[in-house]
């Protein structure tokens, strides 16, 4: 599903000086694998996950979703790309306040499909994830479990085949980070989504199917500072 | 914390957020600028008027005034100086006259002194020669009118028409600002009593006698004056003229109030917008300082000090962007007034005009600073910044932030009631105000600001409820992000949409009214020049209301004999102060038709009105008049002319432009009551076919360039009238527009800040699939809307403000006002402001879509 073959991405700083924010990754996820990639502030990952997204060129190599290289793609390809491909996942909710939960779940499918048909699509999506009773409630009013919810709603709402989780349960507390983790490795596997996630929580390691660490923009065997409580406890 | 403390915060603060408070003190300028401006437009003419009768009074108290151009025998003085208890009494001629030179002509009021009136020390003869240059007669004038004419040399020679004589008068003396301060840019020619005398022709005559009585003597002085003047004169305080001018200017001045509240309204929502910028980081500061264990007090005094800084700055910036506005832009216009009082174009700057603009703004800004407010009493020390905090359950329960801001919507929502009810009084309370109490307009327009305030935020939801069920219909995100954002900064988009609403409010009623009035004022210049040819009247500005008797002679027969003259008619005309008004009476011949201007005719039948007065012993006086000495048709009363004399009121008609009020009778009722057969104009009716301009240049020829009388064609004065009304009013439009230019940059700067500081968000709205183009027609759908929504709501008020200004002007003021509905006025005022700020808007809008998406993962 997804393939990165030596991706680089260098910035030249002002005093001629070069940091290499990713050099040379390569790593393939396939369609229903969930990838937890770990690294420290600085490591590069935010770099990693803005190139996955065609939202920042490498400065070499490729970036392949179904084999379609998307780091050399025009802006409103990169938007359509992202809008039916990918789903994005981030640990600050931004979600729109006085709007509906339905209605935050359903902006990014409305912008292909009709309100009405956006909201019978949505529905069943977010009464999977727990939120049936509270589709109507305006987003200000709901936990932060269920704002990240609403977001994986949002996220999944287009059917992509990959999603990036940038930090998804930086907000929460270890329940309800276990809740999201949990979540995100079923519907990875019930929907066939390759999902690239990128944490610090050590909790992340123990749901997804294969961990990697990135450190000085390259990757690395992932060594864990401290063992993830078991995995029984979380559910 | 130590005011040393306090302000090494605010350095330290600074750095980090200069821009955007160098935005708050733009903003806070603006509306300072538009405030003080207005201010000094308001206050000028008045002031103006007032410093004048100042610089020439003196220390006296009472004064005995004749009651027409001749004036009254200078013996009265000898008298006056012998009542007991006068301590001083000093004669004074003052004429209107032309006066001429090698540069160009002005309109000017010619005074006439002695050394006497120095000693009541009035500040324009303090330092002017007043005797007689050894025998000689000179002139004594401001520089200004010096230069403008080109006499500006001791000993050259200005040409004087007066009364419809025509002398020259060597220059004595230019007088500076040094020497009379403000008056310098009034248009006076100041000239020894005798001179003055001679070149007005009125030899042994005086206007006026002013009269400084001893201390605790003024009501026996007065006493003895008014036996004196055996009812043939008038005997007033010395703030006469002042109240007369109040009274001919409240019309003017009352507009410039309304554009002064409504100046100050947008320039307080510009500011407030402005500041509202800075309140995100200053909400971060209060719950820091907070958490760091100060004092509700001490934050408090931390904000203060914000807001002492911010609107220092921004005063001090607004005063000097306001004096410049009102030099290039609020000039004030006397217009008509000119033709009857001695104004300047002085420009005055009041104490009082710095100190409300300067509390305006320290006002805006203290508002703004505090907003927050309730955050900083909140027990709670971070409520202003109201972090998301992990609150319930996997069943969601909810946390103390949504908790918090589900109340407000809900107090929010239970205020909309009382909101739609209280804004629906306001209207009402406008609606009685138009109705039953039309002098109280400027309380009715405040009622329908403070409506369309309580109103808009309801019409704002409901557009964007609407907005969001028609966007359900339709494919695509946009309106929904748009509806969706307007509805999370619900505060910053009120703000915005007032802005723009009470702007386009304030042009379109004013606008409005204001075309109707000028409508107005035209058919009655072309009603008061239907009844002649040609015009032949004593040269200069003040032949507009023909006023200004002169010596009949042998020029009538002359004019008849002129080729193309069918018959020449005697117009005679004059101000009369009567009460605290100076009323324009008009006395056509008997034979003028009409005789009565049939469309400014208000009460009482036409033909019959015209019948009676060509009878003679009629009159027809204009409403506000008629009320005052509650006289109805058919009653008798007697007109305060020199010689008292009785009339009966034929009819009521309109003020016919002229403010005060006005009086209509034949010119031979006239000449018995002004005791003079002097013509104040001839009509020349020409006969059929004649060309009138052909007509005027033969009558021109046949008069010579020495009679010191102007000829034009009916629709030359017409013209001159309507200019002159135009000019007058064209101030209400200049502020008008610059209220709309200042809506414009006010909306576009808000709407673009607002845009700017949610680049953040739209970055994640990129990785969501947005394009920037998407995103761009996002932000403008957002401030259109807004906009829109702002400016519909100001118009469609705006229209009822205008039909409140107009029953205003025609039931107060008389004006002859054409009533009609401004929707052109509307439509370009809600097009201009909505098309001009969003074209404005579209850049930052257009860059702040190109945000980079990382900037979505950089929180």
């Amino acid at each position: 599903m997804l393939e990165l073959r030596e991706l680089v991405k260098h910035y030249e700083l002002l005093g001629g000086e070069t940091v290499r924010a990713v050099d040379g990754v390569s790593l393939s996820v396939p369609a229903g694998e969930m990838l937890a990639l770990y690294g420290p502030s600085g490591s590069g990952k935010t770099t990693l996950l803005l190139m996955i997204a065609a939202l920042l060129q490498p400065t070499s190599g490729q970036v392949l979703v179904d084999n379609r290289d998307v780091s050399r793609l025009s802006e409103r390809e990169a938007s359509d790309y992202r809008l039916s491909q990918l789903g994005f996942i981030r640990q600050n909710f931004d979600l729109l306040p006085g709007v509906s939960a339905i209605d935050n779940a359903v902006l990014k499918l409305l912008k292909t499909t009709p309100w009405r048909e956006a909201h019978r699509r949505v529905a069943p999506l977010l009464e999977r994830l727990g939120l049936g009773g509270r589709l109507q409630q305006r987003s200000e009013t709901l936990s932060m479990g269920e704002r990240q919810r609403v977001m994986i709603a949002r996220a999944l709402s287009t059917e992509p085949r990959l999603l990036l989780a940038d930090e998804p349960t930086g907000s929460l507390d270890s329940q309800r980070s276990q809740e999201v983790l949990a979540l995100l490795r079923e519907l990875s596997r019930e929907r066939d989504v390759a999902v690239v996630l990128v944490s610090h929580d050590p909790l992340a390691a123990r749901y997804a199917d294969r961990v990697l660490a990135l450190r000085d923009g390259r990757l690395g065997e992932y060594q864990p500072a401290e063992a993830p409580p078991p995995l029984e406890s979380a559910r | 914390m130590s005011f040393a403390n306090l302000l090494h915060l605010y350095r330290v603060r600074l750095r980090s957020r200069l821009l955007q408070e160098c935005f708050a003190v733009v903003g806070l300028a603006a509306g300072v600028a538009l405030l003080f401006a207005s201010q000094i437009a308001a206050n000028s003419l008045s002031s103006s008027a007032a410093q004048l009768s100042s610089g020439i009074v003196g220390s006296a108290k009472l004064q005995l005034l004749a009651r027409d151009a001749r004036g009254v025998d200078q013996r009265l003085l000898g008298r006056v100086r012998q009542i007991p208890g006068v301590r001083l009494a000093a004669p004074l001629l003052e004429a209107n006259a032309n006066a001429l030179g090698p540069r160009g002509s002005r309109s000017v009021e010619l005074i006439g002194a002695d050394e006497s009136l120095k000693s009541l020390g009035g500040a324009l003869v303090r330092k002017t020669k007043l005797a007689p240059f050894g025998g000689i007669g000179a002139i004594v004038i401001p520089h200004p009118l010096a230069r403008r004419i080109g006499v500006t040399k001791f000993g050259a020679e200005a040409t004087l028409q007066v009364g419809g004589h025509v002398g020259t008068a060597p220059l004595y003396q230019q007088l500076s600002a040094r020497e009379i301060g403000p008056l310098i840019d009034t248009p006076i020619v100041v000239a020894p009593l005798s001179f003055a005398q001679e070149l007005a022709h009125l030899p042994g005559r005086v206007s006026r006698v002013l009269v400084a009585p001893r201390p605790g003597r003024e009501a026996q002085v007065r006493a003895a004056l008014l036996r004196l003047a055996r009812g043939r004169l008038n005997v007033t305080g010395t703030d006469y003229d002042q109240q007369l001018f109040a009274k001919a200017a409240a019309a003017s001045n009352q507009s410039t109030t309304l554009f002064a509240v409504i100046s100050a309204l947008v320039g307080f929502l510009f500011a407030f917008n402005a500041m509202l910028l800075t309140v995100g980081q200053r909400r971060r500061l209060i719950a820091d300082l907070r958490r760091d264990g100060y004092m509700p007090r001490a934050v408090i005094g931390v904000l203060l000090l914000d807001a002492l800084l911010l609107g220092l700055v921004g005063c001090l910036l607004g005063l000097a962007l306001g004096d410049e506005l009102s030099l290039q832009l609020f000039r004030a216009n006397p217009g008509f007034l000119s033709s009857a009082f001695t104004v300047g174009n002085a420009r005055v700057v009041g104490a009082q005009s710095i100190a409300i603009a300067v509390a305006g703004g320290m006002l805006a800004a203290i508002v703004a600073v505090l907003s927050p407010l309730r955050d900083i009493l909140s027990r709670d020390p971070l409520a202003a910044v109201a972090p998301p905090r992990e609150g319930g359950g996997a069943t969601g329960s909810r946390d103390a932030s949504g908790e918090r801001r589900w109340s407000r919507r809900a107090v929010r929502l239970r205020g909309a009631p009382l909101r739609a009810t209280l804004g629906a009084l306001a209207i009402a309370a406008a609606l009685v105000t138009m109705l039953a109490f039309p002098a109280a307009a400027i309380a009715g327009i405040v009622a329908l600001v403070l409506a369309l305030l309580l109103l808009l935020p309801l019409a704002l939801d409901a557009v964007l409820s609407l907005t969001a069920r028609t966007a359900r219909r339709l494919t695509g995100a946009v309106p929904h992000v748009a509806v969706g954002e307007l509805r999370a900064g619900r505060s910053r988009a009120v703000a915005i949409a007032a802005t723009g609403a009470v702007a386009v409010f304030g042009s379109v009623a004013i606008q409005g009214a204001h075309r109707d009035l000028q409508h107005g004022l035209e058919n009655a210049a072309t009603d008061m020049n239907a009844f002649t040819g040609l015009w032949v009247s004593p040269a200069g500005g003040f032949d507009l209301l023909m006023t200004q008797p002169f010596p009949q002679g042998a020029t009538l027969q002359a004019l008849s004999r002129v080729p193309g003259v069918r018959s020449v008619g005697v117009y005679r005309g004059g101000l009369l102060d009567w009460g605290q008004r100076r009323v324009w009476v008009i006395a056509p011949p008997r034979d003028a038709q009409p005789i009565v201007p049939p469309t400014q005719l208000v009460e009482g039948d036409l033909a019959l009105a015209q019948r009676r007065l060509r009878a003679g012993g009629w009159a027809v006086l204009s409403k506000a008049l008629a009320a005052e000495h509650h006289l109805h048709i058919g009653e008798a009363f007697t007109l305060p002319a020199p010689r008292p004399t009785a009339f009966r009121l034929a009819a009521i008609s309109t003020n016919i432009g002229w403010a005060p009020g006005a009086a209509i009778l034949r010119a031979e009722d006239f000449a018995r009551a002004w005791e003079s057969p002097q013509p104040s104009a001839y009509n020349l009716h020409l006969a059929p076919g004649t060309n009138p301009e052909q007509a005027r240049r033969a009558v021109a020829s046949a008069l010579g360039p020495a009679s010191g009388l102007a000829v034009q064609t009916a629709r030359q004065h017409a013209a001159k009238q309507d200019k002159l009304t135009r000019e007058g009013l064209a101030r209400l439009s200049q502020i008008a527009t610059l209220i709309l230019a200042a809506a414009v940059l006010a909306t576009a700067a808000a709407t673009g800040a607002m845009v700017w500081q949610r680049r953040p968000r739209l970055a994640k709205l990129k990785l969501e699939g947005f394009a920037p183009a998407e995103l761009w027609r996002t932000v403008l759908l957002e401030s259109g809307l807004l906009l829109l929504v702002g400016c519909a709501a100001g118009a469609l008020l705006g229209l009822l403000g205008q039909q409140l200004l107009d029953r205003a002007l025609a039931e107060v003021i008389n004006y002859p006002v054409v009533r009609s509905l401004a929707l052109p006025t509307a439509l370009g005022a809600l097009a201009l402001v909505t098309a001009a700020a969003l074209a404005v808007l579209s850049v930052p809008g257009y860059l702040a879509a190109r945000v980079p998406a990382a900037l979505a993962l950089q929180d």
